[in-house]
Formats: structure tokens, sequence, C-alpha cells
């Protein structure tokens, strides 16, 4: 593989946070990257480790986590050592960061003409008298009618999407090379959200953004991804190249998820959808094996033992009784 | 002959208006808001009737107008061809029962399943001990939680099994018509997956009638016979599920089903016109 082209290398992160019953073990030695131009989703259900995994990549936990990795690197800086004041210079400068809720990621008492230049501000010092110009600019690239109006509003003189825009335009302030999106439109409508997502998608084709979108949603995965990830249990169990991971699903989990959906059987209606039986696992302390296994109907005794990964290319599995294709 | 045609209709909102009035500062005087503007429907017996429309809309609003928990400003509502605003609450209750969103609100923290199972018959005046536990404990089976969960409070059980307990409850009275509002949008997809068969079950062995309120089209398809949608507080378009999904009439029902993506990998996001239709 070749490591030049990543944008974001993420190599055995491990988060564990404290609670009153012991630790919990919220992302347990999960990899992937994300190279330039690509977008990646990460999939799965709530408490699965997914939003840790992103807020882990910022440190932005909570009091009290820990974090390990082998590999944290951002353009072949490591992060793992950064100090917070070289992470800050990081954060909205070349990460871009998009969260779910736009009413809480804004500051109510702040127009958002103020919201943005502080952003420009911040991180491009030298360029101060151009921040009412470069923020006027973003929000008519994020499709935001009347910028130069809409600069002097406050968040709640505006609807949940164009918030979401706002959101967006100051996530590409200052032209960041990767963007990091957490369930970006899970707050809101239908409608919306197709307007939000193609607007995302847009941006990142003409800013040449790294896109990493995390999204309990599969259907939007499918037809944004380039690179599937699903984590389920704080591990990642599967991952592929979109295509790939759709025609041919391989861990119990994920071919579970694509079933229990009510779009994946089209004229059935009448007849029950396919379950997965019981719910997720807690991620108190340890474990081993598969965390899946109480769930799974492949399930075996051999699954309690340590699940080594499977990798056939771009496709990894945990899982031993999974077949990977032959490498092309 | 007074025809099977009327008596089949269970629950019917004849012309429905509701009209809220707001005071919005000290100098701008009152507004008023049309939640729900003359809305007619009818739900049959046996069926499952889904009503999709968008956050604001109006579909919470006629769930209470439908409950009976507000009375609307025009027109009326009729239970079994009764006026439901002069029913008493209990009676209403016999016969309609709702199911709400978020299944950790609806329950009380202190309150074990058991005894939230068991309040309803209590409210209703079935004195004998031994038969309100023989229904709680044959309603809990029905809705597949096992008998444990009884002495179970809320905070130990998931999401889902809250939903069934909260299913649960809306059936311990044995009523013919349930109202859902958004029963699966606070699950995981596996999960929903679960309650949605559920529901589908509960409707077949119990003869129930069942309204589904959802912002997701892909829930309403896979449980309603017949499609409702609602658009700033009207009724823009109804008909067999089918029929709307595939010939969808109204322009806005058209952007609905654009914008309800399923599985097509590398599809992108379909293109929706930046205006939304007029009402």
């Amino acid at each position: 593989m070749n490591q030049s082209a990543n944008i974001l290398s993420v190599r055995d992160l491990d988060v564990s946070l404290p609670h009153r019953s012991g630790r919990v073990h919220a992302v347990r030695k999960i990899s992937f990257d994300v190279r330039r131009g690509e977008t990646v989703c990460i999939v799965g259900e709530s408490g699965c480790g997914k939003s840790m995994s992103a807020m882990a990549i910022l440190n932005l936990l909570p009091r009290g986590a820990e974090r390990k990795a082998e590999t944290l690197s951002l353009l072949g800086e490591d992060l793992r050592n950064a100090s917070e004041s070289r992470l800050r210079r990081i954060r909205g400068n070349k990460i871009g960061m998009i969260f779910q809720e736009p009413l809480t990621a804004l500051n109510p008492s702040l127009t958002v003409g103020e919201q943005l230049m502080e952003v420009y501000r911040r991180h491009r010092p030298q360029e101060k008298a151009n921040a009412r110009a470069r923020a006027i600019e973003m929000l008519g690239q994020v499709g935001i009618p009347d910028p130069a109006e809409r600069i002097s509003q406050y968040p709640h003189q505006l609807s949940g999407g164009l918030r979401q825009r706002v959101v967006i335009a100051m996530a590409m302030m200052c032209e960041p090379e990767l963007i990091i999106a957490d369930e970006p439109t899970t707050a809101l409508d239908v409608t919306v959200q197709a307007q939000i997502l193609r607007l995302l998608i847009d941006l990142k084709q003409r800013f040449g953004l790294a896109l990493l979108l995390i999204t309990h949603d599969l259907a939007i995965a499918s037809r944004v991804a380039d690179h599937i990830v699903v984590m389920y249990g704080g591990q990642v169990v599967e991952q592929a190249p979109t295509s790939e991971f759709f025609r041919r699903p391989l861990h119990p989990y994920s071919k579970g998820l694509l079933g229990c959906l009510p779009t994946s059987q089209p004229g059935r209606h009448g007849q029950p959808l396919q379950v997965i039986p019981g719910t997720v696992p807690s991620l108190i302390g340890d474990m081993t094996g598969c965390t899946f296994m109480s769930r799974c109907k492949e399930a075996q005794p051999a699954c309690a033992a340590n699940i080594e990964l499977q990798r056939s290319g771009d496709h990894w599995v945990r899982c031993d009784r999974a077949t990977l294709p032959e490498a092309l | 002959m007074t025809g099977s045609q009327t008596t089949d209709i269970v629950l019917e909102a004849r012309g429905v208006s509701k009209t809220y009035t707001l005071n919005s500062g000290l100098l701008s005087g009152k507004r008023t808001i049309e939640a729900v503007k003359h809305f007619s429907l009818d739900l049959k017996k046996n069926e499952a009737l889904g009503l999709i429309g968008e956050s604001g809309c109006g579909k919470s609003t006629l769930s209470r107008l439908l409950l009976g928990l507000e009375a609307p400003t025009e027109g009326s509502v009729l239970l079994h061809g009764q006026e439901i605003g002069g029913m008493s609450r209990k009676g209403v209750a016999r016969i309609l029962q709702p199911v709400f969103q978020d299944p950790y609100s609806s329950l009380n923290p202190r309150e074990t399943i058991g005894e939230a199972v068991e309040r309803p018959l209590w409210v209703h005046g079935i004195k004998d001990a031994e038969v309100r536990q023989k229904k709680v404990a044959a309603v809990i089976e029905a809705v597949g939680l096992p008998k444990r969960t009884l002495s179970s409070y809320p905070n130990q059980l998931s999401g889902g099994q809250r939903q069934r307990v909260a299913i649960a409850r809306a059936l311990v009275l044995e009523p013919s018509i349930l109202i859902c509002d958004e029963p699966t949008s606070a699950l995981d997809v596996s999960v929903q997956a679960q309650i949605l068969n559920l529901l589908n079950d509960l409707r077949r062995t119990m003869g129930l009638s069942l309204i589904l309120i959802s912002h997701d089209l892909q829930v309403v398809q896979f449980l309603s016979d017949r499609v409702a949608v609602m658009y700033f507080g009207e009724l823009v378009e109804v008909g067999r599920t089918e029929a709307v999904m595939q010939a969808p009439q109204h322009a806005y029902t058209r952007r609905l089903l654009a914008s309800a993506l399923d599985i097509d990998p590398g599809a992108g996001i379909p293109a929706l016109s930046a205006q939304p239709p007029a009402p």
C-alpha cells in the first residue's frame, strides 16, 4: 500500500473510558486509512465505538479516557504525542469537523459571520482582513442564498438545513485536507438530508478533500463511500471497497445488518424482516474472541478464542468462518 | 342495508383543522398557526395506514387529535362512528392506544415493568389481582419478552426491549386500534427490524388496526396497506402503498420518494430541485 497517498492512517487505535463498574473499552485496536480524495464511511449501530474513534483521532475524548495507537498520522505527522497547542492548530485548519446536531455545534449568541471569521482569525492571523470576505465566499459555496445578509444572522434565525450548511462552511474555512463528519444528517429531514449529502460530495470533489463519514445508515454509505468500515462492539469487523462490500459482505454482522433493512426486500410486503437476535454487547472490561458471537447464527465454539483478522487485498474481515475471495 | 362500508371504518377524521394562537411578543401581537388544515382520512378495520411527512408538517398534532387528546378547531374525529370529544377518556383508551417514539421517556424509571404494564388494568377497575396478572403475563409474552422482565426496571432494558414494553402496555387493555408515532426512529436498524416484525405479527394475531406515523418511507412501506402523505398540515396524497410508491401523484410525494435512499453502491445522492414544491 502506498503510504504517502494516505491523508490519515490509523493502526491499532485503542480507547478506554472510566465507568463506575470498570473501564469501558470503547474502541479495540481498530485500523483504517483515508486516502487523498477518498470517502471512507465508518458504519455501525449506536455504541459500536464509531464516534469515539473519530474523537480519538482529534484527541477530543472525555476526561479520564485513555488512547493508545500503533500509528495515528495525519499527512505523515504523528498525532500520538502532539501537544494540545499543536492539535488546536490542526483542528479546524487541516481537519474540518461536522457534527450531528448543528444547533449545539453553533454558538447561539454569536452571529454566523462572527463564528466563521473566528476560525479564520485563529488559524490565519496574517490574513485577518480577509476573514469577512472569506466567510461570505464560503457561505455562498455551501449554497446559502444571500450570504452577505445571512452573515449577520444568528443561528436561531436559520432552519436546520441552513444551520448544517453553516457548520459545513465553518469546517471548510481554512481549506482542510480532511473533513470528519459524524452523522451530519441524522437530525435532518430526509429531503434536507439528500441536499446536505450532495453538498458534501460536491465540496469534496471541488476541493479534492478526503472525507471520513460516520453514519448508521448503510444506504447513505453505499451511495457516497469509496471504502466501508463496519464497526461492532468497538472493533472493525469488516472493511472493503464499497462495491466489493455490497457485492460480497463476509462478516455475519454485515450480512445481518444488510438483511434487516426494510429496503433490501422490495416486493416482500407482509413477510417478516430478517432480524439479528439480541442486542449490542456491553463494552465494559475485556473480551476475548468474537464480540458478535452471542448474536451470530454461524457461531461455533472456536469463536470464543481469539479471532484473527483475515485479509485479501483491501478486504479485511474479523471472522474465522468467512472465506475471503482470492486477492486480485 | 346500512352497508359494510361505513361499519368497516373504525376511526375517521372529517375535515379536521387545528389552529394554535401564539403570543409571539410584546409588540407583534397574536399570530395563528394552522397546524392541520381540513384533514379527512379514515382507518378501516384490520388496516395498517401509514402517515408520512417531515418535521413541522403537523403529523404529531394530527395524532393528538386522533387520540382525542386535543379538540380540533374545526371538523370532528369519529371513533367507531362516535364523536371522540364526547366520549370518556377511559372509553377511548379501551379502544385506542398510543405508542410513542421514545421508549426512554415514556416509562416511569421508578416503576417495575410489571407495575407499568399492570397500571392501565388498575385504572380501568379490574379488581381481581389474578386476572390482572394473567393479562400482564399474556401480553408480555405476546410482545416477545421473557417473564423475568416483569421485575426489571426500565434502566435495565435496552431500547428495543423498552419499546416492546411500551407496546405491551398499550395492548394490555386489548384495544382494537394502535396509533404508533415514530415507533422505531429511536432504535438501531437491527432492533428496528424486530419491532417492525412484532407490530406486523400483532396486527394479524390480535386483529389490530394501525396508524403508523413516520418520516421513514421504508418503514411505512413495510407495514402499511395504505399511505397518506402530509405536507404543511394538509393531506396531499393518499392511496394503496404500492400505487403511491410506484406512481406518486403529488410533487411533494415525488420529492420524498427521491430522497429516500436505498442501497445502491456508487449511485451518489439524487439531485432535488432547490425549492420545495408549493403545498
